[in-house]
């Protein structure tokens, strides 16, 4: 068995482990759960795996097309304008949006469309602009100066609008913002979409591994091999922004799954993106879900549950300190 | 054939080509050289198609280029400073190369591979087929950008400076490697060099450029002459015959000589 063999037998066993752990962590501790709250921790579960590992194959689609390591799913500012629609859904306390099917009923809420909506509308700005500047502005660097100011913009407004509203208001738009799966928006019907989105985006990221492995070359080599990167980087990053919009609609901002996990399945086995994309989806789900065990285990601690996004960074941080340092040692 | 026809390319205002024209055939070696801005790696970059000039043609067997993946199948190119910042191992890097080759979707046929392991076999990489890039030396890392560019099995190759930081062995191994592969598949080659030693022993052709444009085309033997290169390069040159190759032996040399002591 190859590397890459043996990166998947690994996260398999691994992501085994973490669902284990995930159904049957509690606030009071181990132990098997009813069949209510099964449900609805396999729905926590569930969740958790889908922004994961849609953090992390985003994370490692824009480390490539941007050529840069520590780029993150947020940097492109699509996060910023997410951030911006669910919280001006959430401080004007919208209802719910019920879309009858036939049969069933899908109710989205009104956050999760907000951000959605949010974040569609910064993809749109961002490659209107980078359209209408004939591609120079699809460079990257230009990329990440848009997306920075963009970001920027957000968060002044995001500001602007917590301190405009009461505090109950403003705890709850925090803790959003922080990046979190214990609140209303986990509904059946808002994973589905999210879900499918993800398939269809992270599909799409798959499908082009090969252009994305030129694309991560450097332009000339990219035109040199046949690829017009201006062009392909366009589709690429549209398909890996929505991924990002569902995301931060589904759970807020969670930090560090996107840089840690590529970065960590890259310096481990290898950077082929054929596998690189998909165990970073497989390893960003087993990360995920075992920090959000992990939020409901520090609930003994704590007597209140932190977000995912804290948890996140918390164990985040140190191990990418640490990988860092093997690499600096090594090189 | 291989045609720049006119080539014109302006950075602002700063005009780096000026009415270049250049012929490469197939199973030809042409060397580039010239001082440094005389616009040897901008011609390079126009003629891979990755640089669009500002007037001027450039055409494969008559007919003008268009960028994509059936120009490199037929012409394949390394520039100066590719970097590479993610750690690929030799192997998947060299694979790359077959992208204009390959199917859509996720896999690499057999032809693939083998194409892959034909040219790690011919440069000597097959050992260091499963180490990472960034790990190897800077020779090393050379060879490997010009497996990839092998890999693509064109009929055109262009080369900018492939010998900078390789050591003696590894530059005429490469050289040598080259002239096989002109003499087996018919590759024509354009290398940028600033040897003048090695582009007399390994080059058919040579084109020395000046400011952005062509100062002088032929053999070694027109182009690699004393006043014009005195002039062009401005420095005092020894040139004379390497008694044991038969070919020019350019020599440069301090402007105000070492007394004897």
């Amino acid at each position: 068995m190859g590397r890459y063999g043996w990166a998947f037998a690994v996260g398999i066993i691994l992501a085994l482990v973490a669902a284990a752990l995930a159904m049957l962590a509690g606030t009071t501790g181990l132990g098997l759960p009813g069949p209510e709250v099964a449900a609805l921790r396999a729905l926590r579960l569930a969740a958790s795996a889908l922004v994961g590992a849609s953090l992390a194959v985003v994370g490692t689609a824009f480390q490539t097309l941007l050529r840069n390591a520590l780029a993150d799913p947020y940097i492109l500012g699509v996060s910023g304008g997410a951030a911006l629609g669910g919280t001006l859904a959430l401080a004007a306390g919208l209802p719910a949006w019920v879309l009858p099917l036939g049969p069933l009923v899908l109710e989205l809420d009104a956050t999760f469309l907000g951000a959605f909506v949010g974040g569609l509308a910064s993809i749109l700005f961002l490659f209107g602009l980078a359209l209408r500047g004939r591609g120079a502005m699809l460079h990257p660097w230009a990329l990440l100066l848009v997306g920075f100011a963009l970001n920027a913009f957000c968060s002044a407004l995001v500001l602007c609008v917590r301190a405009l509203v009461e505090t109950q208001k403003t705890q709850e738009i925090l803790y959003w913002l922080v990046g979190t799966l214990s609140d209303t928006r986990l509904t059946a019907p808002n994973l589905a979409l999210f879900g499918l989105t993800f398939i269809l985006g992270g599909g799409y990221l798959l499908s082009q591994a090969k252009a994305l492995g030129v694309l991560a070359l450097g332009d000339d080599a990219a035109r040199s091999l046949g690829l017009r990167p201006e062009r392909a980087r366009l589709a690429l990053f549209a398909a890996a922004s929505l991924v990002v919009a569902l995301s931060v609609s589904l759970a807020g901002m969670v930090g560090f799954v996107g840089i840690l996990v590529p970065q960590a399945v890259r310096l481990s086995f290898g950077a082929d993106l054929r596998y690189v994309l998909p165990l970073s989806a497989l390893y960003g789900a087993v990360f995920l879900a075992l920090a959000d065990t992990a939020t409901r285990l520090l609930f003994l601690a704590f007597a209140t549950e932190l977000p995912v996004g804290l948890v996140s960074a918390l164990i985040g941080a140190p191990i990418f300190v640490w990988i860092l340092r093997r690499e600096v040692r090594d090189a | 054939m291989l045609e720049g026809r006119g080539l014109h390319l302006a950075y602002g205002a700063t005009e780096v080509l000026h009415g270049v024209d250049v012929t490469v055939r197939p199973g030809r070696i042409v060397g580039v050289i010239g001082p440094n801005g005389s616009g040897k790696s901008t011609l390079l970059r126009v003629l891979a198609g990755v640089q669009l000039p500002s007037a001027g043609e450039v055409r494969v067997d008559g007919r003008p280029v268009r960028r994509g993946r059936e120009l490199a199948r037929r012409l394949a190119a390394v520039f100066q400073s590719e970097s590479v910042p993610f750690p690929f191992t030799v192997r998947e890097l060299v694979t790359l190369g077959r992208f204009p080759h390959a199917p859509a979707g996720l896999g690499w046929q057999h032809l693939d591979h083998a194409a892959v392991d034909r040219v790690l076999r011919q440069l000597e990489l097959t050992e260091l087929a499963e180490r990472r890039f960034d790990e190897l030396s800077g020779g090393e890392q050379k060879r490997v950008l010009l497996a990839r560019a092998l890999a693509q099995e064109p009929e055109f190759l262009l080369l900018d400076e492939p010998t900078a930081a390789l050591d003696l062995h590894h530059q005429v191994a490469l050289l040598e490697v080259l002239s096989e592969l002109r003499a087996t598949r018919n590759l024509g080659l354009v290398a940028v060099l600033h040897d003048l030693n090695l582009v007399a022993q390994f080059c058919d052709e040579v084109v020395l450029l000046d400011h952005g444009r062509v100062r002088s085309v032929g053999t070694p033997a027109e182009v690699l002459v004393y006043p014009v290169l005195k002039e062009v390069f401005g420095v005092e040159l020894y040139i004379g015959v390497n008694e044991l190759t038969g070919t020019l032996h350019v020599h440069p040399m301090r402007r105000h000589p070492v007394p004897n002591s």
